[in-house]
């Protein structure tokens, strides 16, 4: 079922990463075409590693969470890790019970609007076209 | 007697569904309306017992389709009350609809040096495509803007008075804060300048008669799946004397006169602008959808339904941190549309269908709408005559607790 649970509601009240950066070397724009929310992804590298992303936007509540685990998520991570939270992400929203964070989002499984709500921080990152 | 409401809701099987436990309270026919058994059993019989090809057909099956596919055509000339039957083209929707006049007849009516003004409340089906032929030809496109109520500003018709105004492009009521415009005054105003007006019509033609001829309007298009019929099937009306006027869009069959390699010459509107097999079922189900509505008084039902929106305004204006688009005219689409402070729409719609209720949360395909007042969405709850007082009253009960337990949060 849908359900904003307490972990959810603790994410959407407390917005880990939420802000802007000062000095940053890629700003991201990601936009969900189908209702007009959007993300701003500030992220600032040295010699090839991701040292800080923040991001801000005007989204619903499960946007904004989902960009807060995948910053929690990136924290120290190289690329290929990215890319395995993401697999896992996917497949909470197919409905397979996994032990990450993105659990959270078991319950909007299979529902496709919402499932494009939390996929938009992660479909901004990726237009990132250079590895970390 | 008053409007018999229960009985009325007996047509939509769909209104006894229960949504996460509840019974379902359909709050979103501006969208798309519930589809009553008629209609849905004029289809289904038509694909078991028919499903032959109209037109050009001998055999009794395509002669039955025809004459049923062309009776639609007869009943959405009287609904719309346009000229004749030739000024009703059969197409995919109002968004084909709009296509097809910017396509085939805009086109060649439009050069750089014209203006097309295009009402800010206007609905994507009525921007984008000028806004794709403004890159071929190269006009001005200038939006009529709205004020805080949105209501259309009439400062532009001074100022553009005596220039170049071929178009208004306007809907009779705007799908994103339900407000209706005088299309007589504008339709008046650009005669009078030379120019055409294009009505969408879109939110219209489920609340109550349409008059083409008395509105004066060059071109009118609309959806049938918003009235009770079918997906996939929408109304083109012109004016007659437009007709010859405009150009195909699509070519193939149906739309022609005779094809050679050395040259192909063209069927009248219409036809003209029916290329390839069209949605048979579809049309003979949106001439039951007419039939349906016909069968009541279309006063009552638009009665019933600006009373469940007004009540539905009270109930929300008094919730805090609401703003509502819009304004309080009866003459209105029954919809109400407002964003709530520290709750994003679509969280809110999540919430409210744990509670059975649908709703439409976003831009409603009005982003310049948002833009004007600051939104990035809104929850719009639309009303059709199958709606109660009651589940008004249930809304407004359970949009209160979903606020609250998102700014709880
Ligand atoms: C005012 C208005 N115009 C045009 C449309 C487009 O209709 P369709 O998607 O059926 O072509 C809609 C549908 O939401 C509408 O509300």
């Amino acid at each position: 079922m849908m359900e904003y649970s307490t972990k959810l509601k603790q994410l959407a009240r407390e917005r880990p990463g939420f802000g802007e950066l000062l000095h940053y070397d890629h700003l991201l724009d990601g936009r969900n075409r189908k209702c007009g929310d959007h993300l701003k992804l500030y992220i600032q590298m040295h010699h090839g590693k991701l040292v800080d992303i923040r991001y801000q936007g005007d989204a619903c509540a499960l946007c904004m969470a989902s960009a807060s685990l995948m910053i929690e998520s990136l924290r120290g991570s190289g690329l290929p890790e990215t890319l395995k939270n993401y697999t896992e992400l996917q497949s909470v929203l197919k409905g397979k019970k996994t032990t990450s964070e993105f659990q959270v989002f078991s319950g909007w499984a299979g529902k496709t609007m919402r499932s494009g709500c939390i996929d938009l921080p992660w479909k901004t990152l990726f237009q990132l076209n250079e590895p970390w | 007697m008053g409007f018999d409401v229960t009985g009325f809701r007996k047509n939509f099987p769909a209104l006894n569904r229960k949504v996460c436990g509840n019974p379902l309270v359909y709050f979103d026919s501006a969208a798309s309306s519930l589809t009553p058994i008629a209609v849905a059993d004029k289809i289904r019989d038509f694909y078991l017992n028919n499903s032959a090809n109209v037109h050009r057909g001998i055999h009794e099956l395509s002669e039955e389709g025809t004459t049923a596919f062309e009776q639609s055509r007869a009943e959405i000339r009287t609904f719309v009350n346009a000229p004749s039957e030739q000024s009703v083209v059969l197409s995919y929707g109002c968004t084909d609809s709009i296509n097809t006049i910017v396509n085939g007849f805009a086109a060649s009516k439009l050069k750089s040096a014209d203006t097309v003004l295009i009402a800010e409340s206007e609905h994507h089906a009525n921007i984008v495509p000028w806004q794709m032929l403004q890159k071929k030809i190269g006009f001005e496109i200038v939006k009529i803007p709205i004020d805080e109520h949105g209501r259309l500003r009439h400062e532009i018709m001074s100022e553009y008075a005596g220039k170049s105004i071929r178009f208004v492009c306007l809907a009779s009521h705007s799908n994103a804060t339900g407000v209706a415009h005088n299309v007589q005054e504008w339709t008046q105003w650009v005669h009078k300048q030379g120019g055409y007006l294009v009505l969408d019509a879109a939110q219209a033609v489920s609340h109550g008669a349409v008059d083409f001829k008395g509105l004066g309007v060059d071109f009118l298009s609309f959806s049938f799946h918003k009235m009770y019929g079918p997906f996939g099937v929408g109304a083109l009306i012109s004016k007659e004397e437009h007709l010859s006027d405009f150009v195909p869009v699509r070519g193939g069959g149906e739309m022609i006169d005779s094809v050679r390699f050395s040259g192909t010459t063209f069927a009248k509107p219409p036809q003209l602008l029916e290329a390839g097999t069209p949605n048979v079922a579809g049309v003979i189900g949106a001439g039951e959808s007419i039939r349906f509505i016909r069968g009541f008084d279309s006063k009552e039902l638009a009665s019933h339904e600006s009373s469940l929106a007004k009540m539905c305004r009270e109930g929300v204006q008094s919730i805090e941190g609401v703003e509502l688009l819009g304004n309080e005219d009866p003459q209105n689409a029954p919809l109400v549309s407002f964003a709530v402070k520290k709750c994003h729409p679509h969280d809110l719609s999540t919430l409210l269908n744990g509670y059975g209720i649908a709703v439409r949360a976003g831009h409603h395909c009005a982003q310049p709408v948002m833009d004007r007042y600051g939104f990035s969405g809104t929850i719009r709850a639309s009303f059709l005559a199958y709606n109660t007082h009651d589940e008004v009253s249930y809304f407004v009960e359970k949009l209160k607790t979903s606020i609250k337990m998102l700014r709880d949060a």
